[in-house]
């Protein structure tokens, strides 16, 4: 009896979620902006012959020039009803007749993947740093509040591009050197919502009843830690992206690969010659879902924190 | 006043791209082309500059803040 209460007023909680999340009009915007951006990536993963996007890892497909002659030295043409988001050229006077919307397509894939995989992998070690800092407290805690000071010190870009001299410029390197540069964001917040947890009467309580730090930690903070980061895991995900494209922009990496900050590098050159396009697209599109993130995540903060809303 | 440090930390992170762009030839732009070029020495010595700069600003802002606001100053 008491458990069919306790299930039907966690459906209660989440139909109220779901009222609060949905009457806000731009957060709705964000999560429609942001599933298009989801689908878009997983079509591309599964089965990309949907979008008409064949080579999923490739700017230039294989073999492209041969079977394509005339495509080299082409110019980038403007967009049109064949080409919507108009072509770029790799390379001055080097290969043309890409499509800017298939190459947009294949890159939303690579930087939707790389920016969950950074900020979930960033946030899974800075919570359980911070929760186990904050619990056990002392000698400990200062050591790792030391070292989060260290990598505060520098600025992130400038720490992302040093990591990224040491360990290599590839696309799993880049994940790498983000996720080191990220993680001790999310070892602060944990810390500190660990702090606060841990003087309520609930875990006195459970002290009293004989539970162990680890049962303390896992099953008593953790549960109440997790709501405030799982949005700024929602929050963070456009920042990665943003500074993701960044790192590709200024020519982190050594290979060419389909990526949003890549497309800009490869329009840099272009874009004063009067081809705009061909780096106001791959901007456009960062921006929109750095954008969509952002207000989707506004509304889940609303949602998991009352007394912030706006 | 506090949230002026992660200002500066931003700032100073966009000054290596906007150099790249406009090719401004400062601290930022020197620090992507030893990047580029695999410039061990300069690599470090920027993000060593980079660190100083970014410290140094967060201790004159700590500083500025016990001067503006005496409530927090150390007795």
């Amino acid at each position: 009896m008491a458990t069919v209460t306790a299930t039907k007023r966690r459906w209660d909680d989440v139909r109220l979620s779901a009222t609060v999340f949905l009457g806000n009009k731009t957060a709705v915007a964000g999560l429609v902006i942001f599933l298009l951006f989801i689908g878009d990536a997983v079509i591309v993963q599964i089965a990309p012959g949907l979008l008409g996007v064949d080579n999923p890892d490739s700017v230039i497909p294989p073999q492209f020039t041969q079977t394509n002659p005339e495509c080299v030295g082409a110019p980038p043409e403007a967009p049109s009803w064949s080409h919507p988001f108009g072509t770029t050229q790799y390379g001055l006077s080097g290969i043309g007749c890409l499509d800017l919307l298939q190459l947009t397509m294949k890159a939303i894939r690579i930087d939707v993947a790389i920016s969950f995989f950074v900020v979930l992998t960033g946030a899974a070690i800075g919570t359980l740093f911070g929760v186990v800092s904050a619990y056990l407290g002392r000698w400990f805690d200062e050591l790792l509040m030391r070292v989060t000071d260290v990598f505060f010190s520098i600025p992130f870009l400038i720490l992302a591009l040093a990591v990224g001299y040491v360990v290599g410029r590839t696309l799993f390197n880049m994940a790498l050197a983000l996720i080191i540069v990220w993680w001790p964001l999310y070892a602060r917040y944990a810390r500190s919502l660990t702090l606060s947890t841990k003087e309520s009467t609930f875990i006195e309580a459970a002290r009293a009843a004989g539970s162990g730090r680890i049962k303390i930690m896992v099953f008593h903070i953790f549960p109440n830690v997790l709501p405030p980061i799982l949005v700024q895991i929602s929050l963070d995900v456009g920042t990665i992206i943003t500074i993701l494209a960044t790192l590709a922009f200024i020519g982190f990496l050594n290979v060419l690969v389909p990526e949003l900050g890549v497309l800009a590098n490869i329009g840099l050159g272009l874009a004063p010659l009067g081809y705009w396009w061909t780096v106001i697209v791959p901007g456009l599109v960062i921006t929109a879902f750095a954008l969509a993130v952002n207000l989707m995540g506004d509304g889940l903060r609303d949602v998991i924190d009352p007394r912030r809303r706006s | 006043m506090t949230s002026y440090g992660y200002l500066v930390s931003g700032l100073l992170g966009g000054a290596v791209v906007i150099e790249e762009i406009f090719t401004f030839k400062g601290i930022g732009w020197w620090t992507t082309e030893a990047f580029l070029r695999g410039d061990r020495g300069v690599v470090m010595g920027s993000t060593l500059a980079f660190g100083l700069i970014l410290v140094f600003t967060s201790l004159l802002l700590d500083l500025l803040y016990a001067f503006l606001d005496p409530r927090i100053r150390y007795e």
